[in-house]
């Protein structure tokens, strides 16, 4: 995103309407699109919990993203539905929001957050809506070294209703590093029953041009805890090599051509205009000669 | 054929226009959208959302619908300027191609090609009599010694320095040259002006669109989408996750599904480059097509006829039909 | 002075070509102007609707354009060679048929480029060839060395023709209309033959040969180096330079001859242009053609006998889907020349000039056979259901615009020799007697 923001102008554009964008992406008075909204829930162990959804619809030629679309995220009671907030999606149909842990929401059974996205729809959209429950918890990354090995600790906690906080034990956490267009995972741990786990860093890990990372601890999908997810940054990525601002060792594609090639038209261009430029000259006088001679006679 | 370009140029100037307005720079955050892009790709929205308040050129003051906001596509100039610090690669696995055709037709969809025009082919290779044939999805190769950047003329299409091999329309005079001279017949041509091309959105290298007729157009590796962090159409089309893309500084690469390390995928599956003795140098690599998810034949399942005569003289299918017809 | 007026009776033989056309040389030039409106209406038939009209596509990018450019390219070595190196080596026997050859070099390379032309996609953009021109493409190089050969071309036509400009100036009796002779004025220079002026004209004349000499081997080299560069199979190849250096005065030592043949039916030139000559030039033809035969035979032997895969398979092409093309460009093209020329008994006028007739065929066939086949069998193979993207054919833009192409040609050449006796007046008492006896053995 930064390069984006220091790269480019940022522009705007207008349209005449909404209208506009419907005309062409076909069926108009059809009956109302389908729409599907993917709801997922995120503890970010900053003490809060991201909720997020994807809202797309359904078309002929495929499935594509809507914006601009009011999500309702409720915590879904054991009488009555506590509605949260309102987002409305953005160009990607990304609706996302950070609520945090400790509240008065309901919870349900077994200490679960149980939380319910719902589109309801519009003149050409169905509605639509999904659910999601997890249990608060947090993970906490940290680095050491121990005889020049170097290690990732994970350390994993669970918050009660009653406030306490447990060990989150007995689990499996991926660690992942944040590249390009993805994570790549790097390690897999277990959290003992004490809610701890270490693993070796692998130390062919690139980093940036300095050697940093981010090291994000992972859980993914559990049955009680959703998803949680923490990180941590160290130094001990291998540098990324930048790409080297020498010349390449041929030129040809490059936008200035070759010293030799530049150097061999020259030659060429300027034995071949020269010899023109005698023979033009050789006409010259010619011409001259022939007004001397009309002079004298 | 005048009016028509005078057309075109209004279009444009109204783009620009408009697009002027954000100089101003009062939004600088939140959600940005191409509106074209809204409308080339069929996206949809609700309703009308949150106007904005802009300044335009001449100091007024307008509402704008925020999710107009857009970032500008790339300009011709910009587009000389690759990623910094980066340098794509890609890896696709022939093990697991089936001859789907999703990337030919989310890529088609996303240049806004006609049905004519694919910049990502699948081939139906086979090496020899004896060895075994297998589907070869073959997009541009972004070579790092590009021949048809070194045999083109006028600099229309150029090298960046995250590797990736643009062609600029606008300069491109139609000679072809780079057609012949690149040895993987990935380029193509606009043989005839297609209703495709007349799409009301600011040219830009990076996406290749709108499209120009006369002149030459290819695969370009997406780098509109990697600005955004977003994999090109075909990695994310394909439903088998053949076709991985990445940064190769980072070593990393990714189908979006899975993620590795680009060093390990080629060290451990034989990674390869297709002609590789060519000395172009690709920057797209294979693995090769052990331990097959699909057998070959499943590629020419479910294919539109005209798709599917396209491989009727290869040996294969040559040979396949010969079996038949012998039972 | 003397010198000039010695010549007038030769200049009033010449007078009526210049003074008047006959019926069938109007109809002629109508005919012409005709052929190459056909040629302007594919022209915008191709601009206004695309390059879909041709029968290019994907895969076969170049059709017959290139062929029909690398072709007149390759005939206006004409000239470059007869004129220049005969001028050279002061071969008497050249005069007669010294200023055709010119001819051909001249009107060849204004039209070659303009095939090259059609084949571009954006004509409009042109001028970028020039504004972003880069030095590593071989069409830069080809744009840089055409149009130094066209201007050296005019420049040696014209240091030719600056004494038979002041003898038609001088001819008083020349019945023309004024602007023509004042035409003839201007381009004289003022030119009376003084011994000074013979001079320096003779300076300039003899640079300006070697140079001619020079330019046209740079500027086929060139244009062989547009394909050889690329690693396509058939084109990839290290002899291409001289291959099409030699392929190009073989065709156009053709084209001499056969415009010996006609000029010297229309005009009546028995009495100038003799079997001498259609034999001289013959041999030259005769040694071309060896050359030719010995160029061709090596590029492909090399080719069959190491059989590497995609060289296998063009030849596999070249051998079955254009056998008939193959074996009259390449061997038909090469033997005819070397049993008519090479037997005595058979050199007569009209044998040599269908043997010319066939070389020329032969010569655009083999430059076809270069570009399609080639660009039929690239390194991954074609896999299309649709015949035009497999196959290439041409279209009837593509041939109404090679019609035009050649009509351009013979009416350039009927108007040129409309305005300048097609045969050097000023040059040809000058030849000696003896030197022909030597010759006609």
């Amino acid at each position: 995103m930064k390069t984006i923001k220091s790269g480019i102008l940022l522009f705007v554009t207008l349209f005449l309407g909404n209208g506009l964008v419907f005309a062409q992406s076909g069926d108009e008075g059809a009956e109302p699109a389908r729409t599907i909204l993917r709801f997922t829930c995120i503890n970010t162990s900053d003490d809060s919990i991201q909720l997020k959804s994807t809202l797309t619809v359904r078309r002929d030629e495929g499935s594509m993203n809507l914006a601009n679309a009011l999500v309702q995220y409720f915590a879904v009671g054991s009488e009555e539905d506590v509605l949260i907030s309102e987002v409305k999606t953005n160009y990607q149909g990304i609706a996302s929001i950070k609520i945090p842990t400790l509240n008065s929401f309901p919870r349900g059974e077994m200490d679960l957050f149980n939380f319910k996205a719902v589109y309801e729809g519009a003149e050409k959209y169905e509605s639509s809506e999904s659910e999601f429950s997890l249990k608060p918890a947090k993970l906490k990354v940290s680095f050491y070294e121990e005889d020049s090995v170097r290690y990732v600790k994970v350390e994993g906690t669970q918050l009660n209703i009653d406030g306490t906080e447990t060990p989150l034990a007995e689990t499996d956490v991926n660690l992942l590093v944040p590249k390009m267009f993805s994570m790549l995972k790097i390690a897999e741990l277990y959290l003992d029953e004490t809610g701890i786990g270490s693993t070796e860093f692998p130390a062919d890990i690139i980093g940036d041009s300095l050697g940093n990372l981010t090291v994000v601890a992972s859980i993914e999908e559990n049955d009680i805890y959703g998803n949680v997810r923490a990180s941590a940054d160290n130094n001990w990525g291998l540098q990324k090599h930048l790409i080297s601002p020498d010349r390449p060792s041929r030129e040809l594609w490059t936008p200035i051509a070759p010293l030799w090639m530049i150097i061999t038209l020259i030659i060429m261009l300027a034995g071949v205009w020269g010899h023109y430029v005698y023979a033009v000259v050789q006409l010259f006088r010619i011409k001259k000669s022939a007004k001397a001679n009309e002079h004298k006679s | 054929m005048g009016d028509k370009k005078n057309d075109d140029c209004n279009s444009r100037r109204k783009f620009l226009k408009l697009g002027l307005l954000a100089g101003a720079g009062t939004v600088a955050s939140g959600a940005l959208v191409t509106a074209g892009a809204l409308i080339a790709k069929g996206h949809g929205t609700a309703d009308a959302g949150e106007k904005i308040k802009v300044l335009t050129t001449t100091g007024e003051v307008m509402e704008v619908d925020r999710n107009f906001l857009t970032l500008a596509p790339v300009g011709r100039k910009e587009s000389h300027i690759g990623l910094p610090g980066r340098k794509f690669v890609m890896v696709i696995d022939l093990a697991r191609c089936k001859n789907a055709r999703k990337c030919v037709e989310e890529c088609q969809k996303g240049h806004n090609l006609s049905k004519d025009q694919e910049f990502m082919k699948v081939y139906l290779l086979q090496d020899s009599e004896k060895t075994a044939p297998y589907w070869f999805p073959k997009p541009c190769y972004h070579c790092d010694n590009p021949q048809c950047v070194s045999v083109c003329p006028v600099g229309a299409t150029y090298k960046r320095s995250d590797g990736i091999v643009l062609i600029d329309n606008e300069r491109c005079i139609g000679c072809k040259f780079c057609i012949t001279a690149c040895p993987y017949s990935t380029r193509t041509f606009s043989w005839k002006a297609e209703e495709a091309f007349e799409i009301d959105q600011p040219y830009s290298p990076e996406k290749s669109v709108p499209g120009v007729e006369g002149t030459v157009s290819k695969c370009d590796f997406c780098p509109d989408l990697a600005r955004e962090g977003k994999l090109p159409y075909c990695v994310s089309a394909c439903p088998m996750g053949v076709i991985y893309f990445g940064d190769i500084d980072e070593d990393v690469v990714t189908n979006g599904l899975e993620t590795y390390k680009f060093s390990d995928l080629i060290r451990d599956r034989s990674g390869y480059r297709h002609l590789d003795n060519l000395g172009t140098r690709p920057n797209v690599y294979y693995l090769p097509p052990v331990d097959r998810q699909f057998p070959v034949d499943r590629g020419l399942d479910g294919l539109d006829e005209e798709v599917r005569s396209r491989y009727d003289n290869t040996p294969y299918v040559k040979n396949l039909k010969n079996k038949e017809a012998g039972k | 002075m003397s010198e000039i007026i010695s010549s007038d009776k030769l200049l009033k033989e010449f007078a009526p070509q210049i003074e008047r056309t006959s019926l069938v040389g109007k109809i002629w030039i109508i005919f012409l102007i005709a052929v190459i409106f056909l040629g302007a209406f594919a022209l915008y038939w191709q601009i206004s609707r695309g390059h879909i009209v041709t029968g290019m596509r994907e895969n076969v990018v170049w059709g017959v354009y290139i062929v029909n450019f690398i072709f007149f390219m390759g005939i206006s070595y004409a000239g470059a060679l007869i004129s220049g190196s005969l001028h050279l080596f002061h071969a008497g026997w050249r005069k007669p048929i010294i200023r055709m050859a010119e001819f051909i070099t001249i009107i060849s390379l204004l039209i070659g480029p303009v095939f090259i032309m059609l084949c571009i996609g954006r004509l409009d953009r042109l001028p970028n060839l020039v504004l972003f021109g880069r030095i590593q493409s071989p069409i830069t190089w080809d744009v840089i060395a055409i149009s130094t050969d066209i201007v050296g071309c005019l420049l040696f036509l014209y240091l030719a023709l600056l004494r038979d400009l002041a003898k038609m100036r001088d001819f008083t009796e020349l019945k023309v209309p004024k602007w023509k002779k004042k035409m003839y004025k201007i381009l004289a220079l003022g030119y009376t033959g003084t011994a000074e002026q013979q001079i320096m004209l003779k300076r300039a004349t003899d640079i300006m040969a070697g140079m001619v000499i020079a330019i046209a081997i740079i500027v086929y080299s060139v244009l062989a180096w547009i394909f050889s560069v690329t690693l396509q199979p058939g084109w990839h190849s290290t002899i291409f330079g001289p291959y099409f250096v030699i392929a190009a005065v073989y065709s156009g030592s053709g084209v001499l001859i056969v415009a010996m043949y006609i000029f010297r039916k229309t005009y009546h030139l028995e009495e100038h242009i003799t079997l001498k000559h259609f034999v001289n030039v013959g041999v030259i033809m005769l040694v071309l053609a060896a050359f030719f035969g010995y160029f061709t035979f090596s590029e492909y032997l090399t080719k069959w006998y190491g059989s590497q895969k995609n060289d296998e398979q063009l030849i596999g092409i070249l051998f079955k889907d254009y056998y008939l093309m193959f074996i009259l460009s390449n061997y038909v093209g090469v033997l005819v020349p070397l049993i008519v020329v090479g037997f005595k008994k058979l050199r007569t006028i009209n044998n040599i000039t269908i043997s010319a007739v066939i070389v020329i065929i032969a010569l655009w066939l083999n430059r076809y056979l270069i570009v399609v086949p080639t660009l039929e069998s690239p390194y991954l193979p074609i896999q299309d259901s649709r015949e035009a993207w497999v196959h290439y054919s041409a279209t009837w833009v593509e041939w109404s615009l090679t019609a035009a192409g050649v009509a351009m040609f013979c009416l350039l050449f009927t108007l040129a020799s409309k305005l300048i006796p097609i045969v050097q007046v000023s040059d040809l008492k000058e030849e000696p007697k003896q030197v022909d006896d030597i010759y006609m053995k």
